[in-house]
């Protein structure tokens, strides 16, 4: 008797136990074993702007601009994301832009510190078409492989369009 | 193989390739000099990517024919005037390619270029996965090379 009421009691310990571990834990939008991704913001434009190295530069594109603004923690160990990608209304998978190479706070420059969000930004560029479906696609390694793929669809009604969008050192 | 004429669009498999003109130039279309002792010779075309995925994987596809030794050609965004990096799906871009030659080389009256072409194989033979292989000639085109630009030594 006394056992069963002891199990029972430790079963009970350990429901609230896990419960206030996860009300604690940050809610992100997305959990792989090694990263978690939340995205912030989503921005169109047909022209981006930024300074690397002081001097201006103006980018303009037959399609549009994608600025994904998101926060990234890595879980285990210092770790980088190495290949991210939109996978567009057709399927076809257009991976961020060198075009915009230089911008600030530009995510694939910045260590994730396992514990420490980090926040940043990625640019692609694909044609207007491709704009209807699109899901984000970020990885550990060059080319995913099994686990360390996150896939985030991005909703189309959240996204904001801009004429023009300056990349300034404190984000979009 | 299939001699087509400039402006005309060639379907070379990942790419879809139009040669427009050729030229001789003293600058780069970043702006910078030619050093000394060299030339540019230019060749404007578009290219389109044909395939699935954001590809840099162009620099096979062009091939002089009447030029000596060419060296690796660098490759540039018109757009931008910049190096060009990958092109993205369904995006066609107007690109420079630029080979720097000893600017003593003779050079033809006009150009010959071979556009090599690859074919799609959704399961290639060692992982079963997609690729493109098989590169073969697919278009030959003759563009007059203009040496009144700024041809100098």
């Amino acid at each position: 008797m006394i056992r069963l009421l002891l199990s029972l009691l430790f079963g009970g310990v350990t429901a609230l136990l896990l419960a206030f571990l996860q009300s604690t834990t940050p809610s992100y939008a997305i959990l792989s074993r090694t990263f978690s991704v939340k995205v912030a913001k989503v921005l169109r434009t047909k022209t981006i702007a930024f300074a690397p190295y002081g001097k201006s530069i103006e980018r303009q594109t037959e399609g549009v601009w994608l600025i994904v603004s998101v926060e990234l923690q890595s879980n285990y160990d210092t770790m980088t994301i190495q290949a991210a990608a939109i996978e567009g209304a057709s399927g076809r998978l257009y991976r961020q832009s060198h075009r915009a190479d230089g911008a600030p706070r530009l995510m694939p420059s910045k260590d994730l510190q396992p514990g420490l969000p980090t926040t940043g930004i990625f640019i692609f560029e694909l044609p207007e078409g491709e704009t209807s479906d699109m899901t984000l696609v970020l990885s550990r390694q060059p080319s995913p492989q099994l686990d360390s793929e996150i896939r985030v669809k991005l909703d189309g009604a959240s996204v904001e369009t801009r004429d023009r969008v300056e990349i300034g050192a404190n984000g979009v | 193989m299939a001699q087509v004429k400039p402006g005309k669009p060639v379907d070379a498999g990942q790419w879809m390739v139009t040669l427009n003109s050729s030229g001789i130039a003293t600058e780069t279309p970043d702006g910078r000099r030619v050093p000394d002792g060299k030339k540019a010779l230019t060749l404007d075309l578009t290219l389109e990517n044909m395939t699935a995925e954001s590809s840099n994987l162009y620099r096979d596809a062009l091939k002089l024919e009447n030029v000596a030794n060419p060296p690796v050609p660098q490759f540039y965004l018109v757009r931008d005037s910049d190096l060009l990096w990958d092109l993205q799906p369904m995006m066609p871009e107007k690109v420079k390619v630029v080979w720097q030659l000893p600017a003593t080389q003779a050079l033809p009256k006009a150009l010959s270029v071979v556009i090599v072409g690859t074919t799609y194989k959704p399961k290639d033979n060692l992982y079963a996965a997609p690729g493109w292989f098989n590169p073969s000639d697919v278009a030959r085109i003759s563009l007059p090379l203009s040496v009144s630009q700024g041809a100098g030594p």
